[in-house]
């Protein structure tokens, strides 16, 4: 059952790392530049879950799963759609 | 902010983002109260709680991943029900009172709690024949297997038409009340949907990071992010997540559901008491 779980695994794991990392320095350097480290890691956190869609996407594609890449896909677009719509609304 | 409530928040955030990662229920229905009896409000407040999640999610989504405890075949489809329920949800705020849906959320959690802490044993066994190769996703359906201390355990979710329709509407009650769902999620994907525990846990901690960072992207255009409090909770959650998914590896699944209802009915108290 190859589905690249360790793969997904190592780019959830750069992502903590980074986040991580990011976030630290951010606290203990503070001032101008310790507020864009907290704001870098808050962006590479805020990504995380819609990179995992876009990797879990791929390796669907790539094991020839198209039902489900194009599931993934139909989430992509509305949680997009759901963004754009709601910002505009309000 | 003084060094004593920034480990204040820290140390809230790894405790609620542990809990969080175990029962796949995210942890910030709990975090954000707190912060606000703390004294912060709950403007300031809400952004650090989604924060919370997605930094539980994403660290604690390492350990779950090379597990098999992530069903993301299963997330998908389910979240395509939950996330259309949730804008229609968002759409039709103001229908029902907060006090109406809050009570109902809590009469919810308690049911689900119950639900869990009633079921004896394991529904899902492991199977010899299987190895360590076969735990994952199985390509093109639902199936899948995971690791149970040195076993592989396999499944099958059923009833999904049923399940992905009580997750729209779990998804319009929570797009309602403005919570992130992750405890309604979870009973729904292990008791309807017959997902073993451990994976509908995981599964959950999946989705509401997905959710959450919606809601995140949605907050920072409108500049509610204090991004100095954020980084507090970004470090706390990611431990809390890794020390989450950690710990559930080590419990047997009856723990982690008996674990996930002590959590539902701790979240029903909180919704009764913002009631």
């Amino acid at each position: 059952m190859s589905d690249g779980r360790f793969a997904l695994a190592r780019v959830i794991g750069v992502l903590v790392i980074a986040a991580g990392a990011a976030a630290l320095l951010g606290v203990v350097v503070g001032g101008n530049f310790g507020r864009t480290l907290d704001i870098a890691a808050l962006v590479a956190l805020a990504a995380a879950p819609g990179v995992r869609l876009v990797v879990l996407m791929v390796s669907w594609v790539r094991q020839r799963d198209y039902t489900y890449a194009a599931a993934a896909l139909a989430l992509a677009f509305l949680i997009i759609v759901s963004v754009i719509g709601t910002s505009i609304w309000r | 902010m003084e060094v004593g409530g920034d480990l204040l928040i820290i140390a809230l955030a790894v405790v609620t983002s542990t809990l969080g990662a175990i029962g796949g229920l995210g942890g910030a229905i709990i975090l954000v109260p707190l912060l606000t009896f703390g004294g912060m409000s709950i403007t300031s407040a809400a952004p650090l709680g989604l924060v919370s999640v997605i930094a539980g999610s994403v660290a604690a989504g390492r350990r779950q991943a090379s597990d098999g405890t992530v069903n993301h075949r299963f997330a998908v489809v389910t979240e395509l029900g939950a996330t259309s329920g949730a804008v229609v949800g968002v759409l039709l705020s103001g229908v029902l009172s907060e006090r109406v849906l809050l009570w109902c959320l809590a009469v919810f959690a308690i049911a689900a709690a119950l639900l869990g802490a009633r079921r004896k044993g394991m529904r899902w066994q492991p199977d010899t024949n299987l190895t360590v190769a076969d735990v994952g996703e199985r390509p093109g359906s639902l199936s899948g297997a995971y690791l149970l201390d040195h076993s592989v355990v396999p499944y099958t979710p059923s009833r999904m038409p049923l399940g992905v329709c009580l997750m729209a509407l779990a998804g319009v009650v929570t797009g309602l009340a403005g919570v992130g769902g992750g405890f309604l999620k979870t009973p729904l994907s292990s008791e309807v949907m017959r997902l073993p525990a451990k994976v509908a846990a995981g599964t959950s901690t999946f989705t509401i990071g997905l959710t959450a960072s919606v809601a995140l992207v949605l907050m920072a255009i409108d500049g509610r992010i204090v991004a100095a409090d954020a980084a507090l909770v970004v470090l706390g959650s990611l431990v809390g997540g890794t020390i989450g998914a950690r710990v559930q590896t080590m419990l047997s699944p009856p723990v982690v559901r008996r674990t996930t209802a002590v959590a539902l009915v701790a979240i029903a108290i909180v919704l009764v008491i913002r009631a």
